[in-house]
C-alpha cells in the first residue's frame, strides 16, 4: 500500500511537470533558449530566482544548522538576504538596462572587452558544473535515503530528468518547471512545519526556549569569530551575480521587474531561513542528538509524519533540489554559448541553439559523474562560493557601476581573484589552521587590489 | 525572546505559503494562456492554412 501510494504521489508530481514543460514548448530561437524572449511575468521569475537559490544548502542544510547551533545560522543568513536586497537596488536595474546582453558574461565584454567576456564564460561554466555536482549530490542522498537506491544511481536519475526538460526548453522551461516546483515545495514545507509544531506542541513546545537557547549559545562558543566573518562574507557575496541569477535579471519585462523580482527574493528568503532555522531547532526534541546535520529534516519527517506526508516531503525536497539543478544547468548552457563559444566563432541562431542544447548535456554528464566526489552539502557550496566572489564580483560590479571602467582593470581582478582564492583553499586543505583570515576576504582583497592597480595604471597612462 | 522567535516562525510559514498559492495561480494563468495561444508558423496565411 506504502509503496503503491508512494508512486502515485511521484508519478503525479512528474505528470505535471512534464504537463508544464509541454506547455512551455520547444525552444525555436536561440533567444528563447536564452532568455526566454523576455516574456514572463514578475511573479514567475521571483519564483525561478527563489527556487533557483533554495536548493539543498538553505533547505536540508539550514535544518542541520538550525539543529546544531540555532539562530547562528538565521543571524549569518541576513547576509544572504541582504545581499538580494542590495543586488535589486543597485546592480539588477544596470544590467537590465544593458538590452542586448544575454548573460553576466555578455555585460562584462559591453563595459569592458572581448577577453572579458570570455574569461567570465569559462569561470561561470565552472562554477555552475560544480554548483550542479553539488545539487547532484543533494538529490542523490534524498532518493538514497527514502528508497535506498545507490546515491550515484539516484543522481543520474535525477539529472537526467532535469537535462531532457532544460536542453528541449531553455529558461522559459527552466522558469516555468521552477515556478511549479516553487508552489510545491512553498506550500508543502510550511504545512509540514506547522503539522510538526501541532504535533509536537506538548513537550516540544514547552521545551522549545531551552533548546533555543542551549543551540544558540552552543553554536556562538563552537565558531571562532572569524569564521563567523567568513561565512558572513560568503552568504553576502559568496552567490551574488552567478549565472543562475544574472541569467533571470537580464530575462525580466524591465528595468522596474528586474528590482522588484530581487527585492522580494530577499524578503523571502528571511521568511524561509526562519522557518528553516526553527524546524531544525524543534528537531531537537525529536531527533537522537548525534544525527548527522543533512540527516536531521528525513530523520524528523521519519519520525514525525504518516507515510503520505514523508511522500509528499519527499516531492518537495526533489521539488527544492531539481529547481536549483535545472537553473544552474542553462544558465552554463546559456554561458558556454554566449561567452565562451560565440565570441570565438560565428555561428548561426540555429547553430547556438544546438550548442544550447548540447552544453546543457555536458554540464549534466559532468555533474552526475562528480556527485560522488561532494563532500558535505553547505562545504561544498562554500568552496564554490570563495572561488566566485573574488573572481567576479569586483570587477563586475565596478563595471557596473564605474562611468568608464578599464579592461585591464577587470581581466587582472578576475585572475588574480580566481588564482588568489583556489590557492588559499588548497593552503587552507593542507594546513587548516594556517590561516587566521578567511580565504575569501583575502582573495577579495587581493582582487580589489589588482583592479585598483589596473585602473590606476591605465587612467595614468591615458592621461600622459 | 524565544516564544517571539516561534512566533515569527508561524508567521514565515504562512507567508511562504501565501506566496505558493501566489506563483501557483499566476503559473496557472500562464499555462492556460500558453494553451490559447497557437504555437507560430502553424496557422494562417505564412503557415500556408486558411487566412483565419
Amino acid at each position: 500500500m506504502d509503496a503503491v501510494l508512494s508512486a502515485v504521489l511521484v508519478i503525479g508530481f512528474f505528470a505535471i511537470l512534464a504537463f508544464v514543460v509541454l506547455r512551455a514548448r520547444a525552444a525555436r530561437e536561440y533567444a528563447e533558449f536564452s532568455l526566454a524572449k523576455r516574456s514572463l511575468p514578475l511573479a514567475l521569475i521571483f519564483a525561478s530566482l527563489c527556487a533557483a537559490y533554495i536548493g539543498p544548502g538553505f533547505s536540508i542544510g539550514f535544518v542541520g544548522k538550525g539543529f546544531q547551533s540555532g539562530l547562528l545560522f538565521l543571524c549569518i543568513g541576513l547576509a544572504y538576504s541582504a545581499q538580494n536586497i542590495l543586488v535589486g537596488l543597485f546592480i539588477a536595474p544596470r544590467l537590465r538596462s544593458l538590452t542586448d546582453c544575454h548573460t553576466l558574461g555578455d555585460a562584462m565584454g559591453h563595459k569592458y572587452n572581448r577577453a572579458c567576456q570570455v574569461l567570465t564564460g569559462v569561470i561561470s561554466v565552472g562554477l555552475s558544473a560544480a554548483l550542479a555536482a553539488v545539487m547532484a549530490h543533494a538529490a542523490g542522498d534524498v532518493v538514497e535515503q527514502v528508497f535506498g537506491i545507490p546515491l550515484w544511481i539516484a543522481a543520474i536519475l535525477i539529472v537526467a530528468v532535469a537535462t531532457l526538460y532544460t536542453s528541449w526548453g531553455g529558461l522559459k522551461t527552466s522558469i516555468m518547471t521552477d515556478a511549479l516546483q516553487f508552489a510545491v515545495f512553498s506550500i508543502l514545507m510550511p504545512a509540514m512545519f506547522l503539522f510538526t509544531l501541532v504535533r509536537d506542541s506538548g513537550h516540544g513546545a514547552a521545551a522549545f526556549p531551552q533548546e533555543l537557547t542551549a543551540a544558540t549559545s552552543a553554536g556562538f562558543r563552537s565558531m571562532p569569530t572569524v569564521e563567523i566573518v567568513g561565512l558572513i562574507a560568503a552568504f553576502l557575496l559568496g552567490e551574488t551575480l552567478i549565472p543562475p541569477y544574472a541569467n533571470r535579471a537580464l530575462a525580466t519585462q524591465s528595468s522596474r521587474a528586474s528590482r522588484n523580482s530581487f527585492l522580494l527574493a530577499g524578503v523571502f528568503s528571511f521568511l524561509w531561513f526562519t522557518m528553516m532555522i526553527v524546524l531544525g531547532t524543534v528537531a531537537r526534541t525529536v531527533v537522537p542528538p548525534e544525527t548527522e546535520g543533512d540527516h536531521v529534516l528525513l530523520s524528523l519527517v521519519r519520525t514525525t509524519m504518516p507515510i503520505e506526508g514523508r511522500m509528499l516531503l519527499l516531492i518537495a525536497l526533489i521539488s527544492v533540489i531539481m529547481s536549483s539543478l535545472d537553473s544552474l544547468m542553462n544558465a552554463g548552457a546559456v554561458v558556454f554559448t554566449q561567452d565562451v563559444v560565440r565570441p570565438l566563432a560565428r555561428m548561426s541562431d540555429r547553430t547556438s541553439l544546438t550548442c544550447g542544447r548540447l552544453a546543457t548535456v555536458v554540464i549534466a554528464v559532468v555533474a552526475a559523474a562528480a556527485a560522488t566526489a561532494v563532500p558535505e552539502i553547505i562545504t561544498g557550496l562554500y568552496i564554490c562560493y570563495t572561488i566566485w566572489a573574488p573572481a567576479i564580483l569586483p570587477a563586475a560590479v565596478l563595471g557596473l557601476l564605474l562611468k568608464k571602467p578599464r579592461a585591464l582593470a577587470g581581466i587582472l581582478s578576475m585572475i588574480t581573484g580566481a588564482t588568489a582564492a583556489v590557492g588559499l583553499q588548497l593552503i587552507e586543505y593542507v594546513w587548516p589552521d594556517a590561516l587566521a583570515v578567511p580565504a575569501i576576504l583575502l582573495a577579495l582583497v587581493a582582487s580589489l587590489a589588482a583592479y585598483l592597480l589596473g585602473h590606476i595604471h591605465v587612467s595614468f597612462r591615458e592621461r600622459s | 525572546m524565544e516564544t517571539a522567535v516561534l512566533v515569527l516562525a508561524v508567521l514565515a510559514a504562512v507567508l511562504v505559503m501565501a506566496c505558493g498559492v501566489w506563483v501557483a495561480v499566476v503559473l496557472i494563468a500562464t499555462v492556460a494562456r500558453a494553451k490559447r495561444t497557437p504555437e507560430p508558423g502553424t496557422r494562417g496565411r505564412a503557415a500556408g492554412g486558411p487566412n483565419p
